[in-house]
């Protein structure tokens, strides 16, 4: 990192996106998936530095509707190649089933958010598509998301292009976020796509960049 | 599942970003590394047009004066920042009016075209595309261009999100660099629409077509 390298706090927010106890819990929904924990603690990580330096926190959260109707309809290779009939199971497809209400659409515990935090509710992947995160962020002068959470290739990604179209700096939470395919595929996308979109940064090189630029004020 | 053929009433091409400060070299000759690409993007053209799909065209288009020019920052583009009307902006490859701009000769437009004049990656964002696609009944995409890292991830990506069906064309598309390609047909399309062959979705499509007749 160029020791140049500054986030002015007062522009910069955090974004946690889909850090759902539906992803990263077991399937009783009361504890952090063993494989998750160093996720976990690159977010708690960063969310302590963002409070403390006073920054926006943004949890972009998946939201769909019991009955369906806002599910995504389109026509995917991975439906396709999925064993038809499909196995006994009602959940909606490409994904745990994150319902309005449920202890899935849950924020993890270890970053809960806390009065004051914006919750965006996400009914695509991007956390852009038909909410109200880009105007909650101009409306403070946010110029710079820091973006952490899952996974990677998807609605990280697709928030990611999102924000650039739109004009916000980027930088991605190197070790805060990760994919449902695993590591591999996470950090195809970090290292070799993600830079062209973004900074990619550690979490620990994201909080002293914000102290740098912390000082100037 | 069963893969469900493709109405041509139904579907559209887009062609991305094939332009000439992409494609051609100085002289203006195709580049011997998008060669099969265009050949590929070619026959797609030939087989829609017969078919009566619509074709559109998104087009980066930037203001001479870079008022428009995009502003984020990333790891790869510090060096191609300039000081344009107040502010630090990126310069793009090509601005409105240069011959780079223009699509290609091999894939050149035709009247009743749709031009679908871009300012970022997303050929939906700020562009009348959605309507476009929306008004007459499209329900899907086929996309060929490039970069496909770039533009046309980003547009899949929104296409998806705009609830379109969304097929790569994965002949016709390239990256800086091949690796990159296989992660995208991989890893990243087969999540939000498929990925198909030129001469697999032209079969699709006819096979939409013979569909539609009866």
């Amino acid at each position: 990192m160029p020791v140049s390298e500054s986030l002015d706090p007062r522009r910069t927010a955090l974004v946690f996106f889909d850090m759902l106890k539906g992803y990263h819990y077991d399937r009783a929904g009361r504890a952090l998936l063993p494989e998750d924990r160093p996720l976990a603690d690159a977010c708690v990580h960063i969310l302590n530095a963002a409070r403390s330096l006073g920054l926006p926190v943004v949890y972009a959260a998946a939201d769909h509707r019991a009955d369906h109707r806002d599910a995504s309809p389109v026509i995917t290779d991975l439906e396709l190649r999925r064993p038809d009939p499909p196995p006994a199971s009602n959940a909606p497809a490409g994904g745990p089933g994150v319902v309005h209400g449920s202890v899935n659409a849950e924020v993890i515990d270890e970053i809960k958010p806390q009065p004051g935090d914006y919750e965006i509710r996400k009914h695509r992947w991007s956390a852009f598509h038909q909410t109200e995160l880009e105007l909650s962020l101009r409306s403070r002068g946010v110029d710079t998301i820091l973006l952490a959470g899952g996974s990677t290739e998807v609605g990280v990604a697709s928030t990611a292009y999102a924000a650039r179209d739109l004009d916000f700096n980027v930088v991605i939470l190197r070790d805060a976020v990760s994919s449902g395919r695993g590591p591999t595929v996470s950090d195809f996308y970090v290292d070799q796509i993600f830079p062209q979109v973004a900074r990619v940064r550690t979490v620990d090189e994201a909080i002293a960049m914000l102290h740098a630029g912390g000082q100037h004020g | 599942m069963a893969e469900p053929a493709l109405d041509p009433r139904r579907t559209a091409l887009l062609l991305f970003d094939m332009l000439k400060v992409y494609a051609c070299d100085a002289d203006g000759r195709v580049r011997p590394e998008a060669e099969s690409q265009v050949a590929a993007c070619r026959r797609m053209l030939d087989a829609v047009r017969a078919l009566s799909v619509p074709v559109f065209y998104a087009i980066a288009d930037h203001r001479p004066d870079g008022a428009d020019w995009a502003v984020a920052r990333t790891d790869t583009n510090a060096d191609r920042f300039v000081d344009v009307a107040a502010a630090r902006r990126l310069k793009p490859a090509a601005v409105r009016g240069s011959t780079g701009a223009d699509v290609i000769d091999e894939l050149a437009p035709r009247e009743g075209d749709y031009l679908i004049r871009k300012h970022r990656w997303s050929a939906f964002l700020g562009t009348h595309l959605q309507l476009s696609l929306r008004t007459p009944g499209i329900d899907t995409i086929c996309i060929a261009g490039g970069s496909t890292d770039v533009g046309v991830a980003a547009t899949a990506y929104a296409a998806r999100d705009h609830d379109f069906n969304v097929v790569v064309l994965r002949d016709g598309c390239r990256a800086s660099r091949p690796e990159v390609d296989a992660f995208f047909m991989e890893h990243v399309f087969p999540r939000l629409g498929r990925v198909r062959t030129v001469d697999e979705t032209i079969a699709l499509l006819r096979a939409g077509h013979t569909g539609s007749r009866q």
